[in-house]
């Protein structure tokens, strides 16, 4: 038995299992003929229910119809059950039993929702797959079959991260990502942290957002100015306050900022939050609490 | 009084007179809480000699180095109390 934390976002998908911490791009695309294959660390071509992707960076090298999960109406995307299948390969847990856990958005964290990523995801997969594992090296095409466990562990994003930084008094988080931001409120009563769900939502806006409103749709995040990042990163923090203001949220409590963004945002947060700070793993903290709540209820540890 | 003081011909006291006798049992008590009372004491002479403008060299740092102990807070617990709840589902089953 292995657990195995994802947290499959818009821009990359995290992953936390006993053999640590890693991310790779959300997008997936068609496998094709390569007429130049280059064999980069990291590529991988998956055969997912009789169709043939790539994951990694192959996919922005290589590919020519990327897929990604939209979070329309759910999480539940094939895209999600390929991002899944490839972190159980990344992770080098192919051939354990494994004990899924993922997150959804706070306004997503209901039955329905779960219901239909458990059907997606639970049960015996079987795929082929070829990993570069070193560059320049061709690659195995392997069987395996992935067996994911009936019982799928799940928590609302923003609640994860406050986990991988627990507090003593009440809390309330921030967690910005690329399509949303989830704002949390937990309240500490002796050594219990209680979940509030009236001063909880999520936010169907984030940094892609702010990007497109901004006409900085195809610019990468590295080829932004300093200036440039401070306007946009204070539009998506105003978006995030009116929100915070909306439940309530009060100054005097303290307040976690969390996501890849996390250090662009903060000036502007700490304005209106003085208690705010950024905790030690900003853009993982989603994964790594997840993977902390999995040990704490599946192993109790 | 200790061999090592007698040895010391640097400072004596008098413990017939009351005031040396309290300077000399609070020596002592210094040296049981590893506070150095021959620090205190070259501490005083060398803020003497600076006082009267004959500072040999390097007395800044000796100074500095002797400063009267401070007293230092009990360092702090890393290990983080545990905190339990929060909200999760592992089996929606019916």
């Amino acid at each position: 038995m292995a657990l195995l934390a994802v947290d499959a976002g818009r821009s990359e998908v995290e992953v936390k299992s006993k053999n640590g911490v890693l991310r790779f791009p959300s997008g997936i695309s068609e496998a094709t003929k390569q007429d130049h294959p280059q064999y980069i660390k990291g590529d991988l071509e998956i055969e997912v229910d009789g169709k043939k992707w790539w994951v990694g960076d192959i996919v922005e090298r290589e590919g020519n119809s990327l897929k990604v999960n939209n979070f329309g109406e759910s999480k539940a995307d094939p895209v999600l059950k390929v991002q899944v299948l490839a972190s159980v390969i990344y992770s080098g847990l192919v051939g354990d039993r494994i004990d899924l856990g993922v997150l959804v958005p706070v306004d997503r964290f209901n039955k329905e929702e779960r219901k239909k990523i458990k059907e997606l995801l639970k049960g015996k997969h079987e795929i082929t797959y070829s990993l570069v594992e070193e560059s320049k090296q061709v690659p195995t095409l392997k069987t395996a079959i992935i067996n994911i466990q009936d019982k799928i562990f799940f928590v609302p994003e923003g609640a994860s991260a406050y986990w991988s930084d627990p507090q003593t008094e009440d809390t309330q988080t921030f967690d910005f990502g690329a399509k949303t931001i989830n704002l949390v409120t937990h309240q500490f009563k002796d050594i219990e942290a209680v979940y509030i769900n009236t001063k909880s939502s999520t936010v169907w806006y984030g940094w892609e957002n702010v990007k497109y409103s901004s006409d900085y749709k195809n610019v990468p995040d590295k080829l932004l100015s300093d200036e440039e990042g401070r306007t946009l990163a204070s539009g998506l923090a105003r978006k995030a306050i009116d929100e915070a203001k909306k439940l309530n949220w009060s100054e005097r409590i303290k307040t976690q900022v969390f996501g890849g963004v996390a250090h662009l945002v903060y000036p502007y947060i700490e304005q209106a939050f003085p208690r705010a700070y950024i905790p030690q793993d900003p853009r993982d903290g989603n994964v790594i609490g997840l993977y902390k709540k999995m040990e704490e209820v599946i192993l109790n540890v | 009084m200790s061999e090592k003081y007698q040895r010391n011909k640097v400072v004596t006291f008098n413990v017939n007179s009351p005031v040396e006798k309290f300077m000399l049992d609070h020596a002592d008590n210094m040296k049981k809480t590893n506070q150095s009372f021959s620090g205190l004491m070259k501490q005083l002479y060398l803020t003497y000699l600076v006082g009267i403008g004959n500072s040999p060299p390097g007395s800044a740092n000796f100074l500095n180095q002797h400063a009267p102990a401070k007293v230092i807070e009990p360092a702090k617990n890393e290990v983080k109390p545990k905190v339990v709840g929060g909200v999760f589902a592992y089996d929606d089953d019916e």
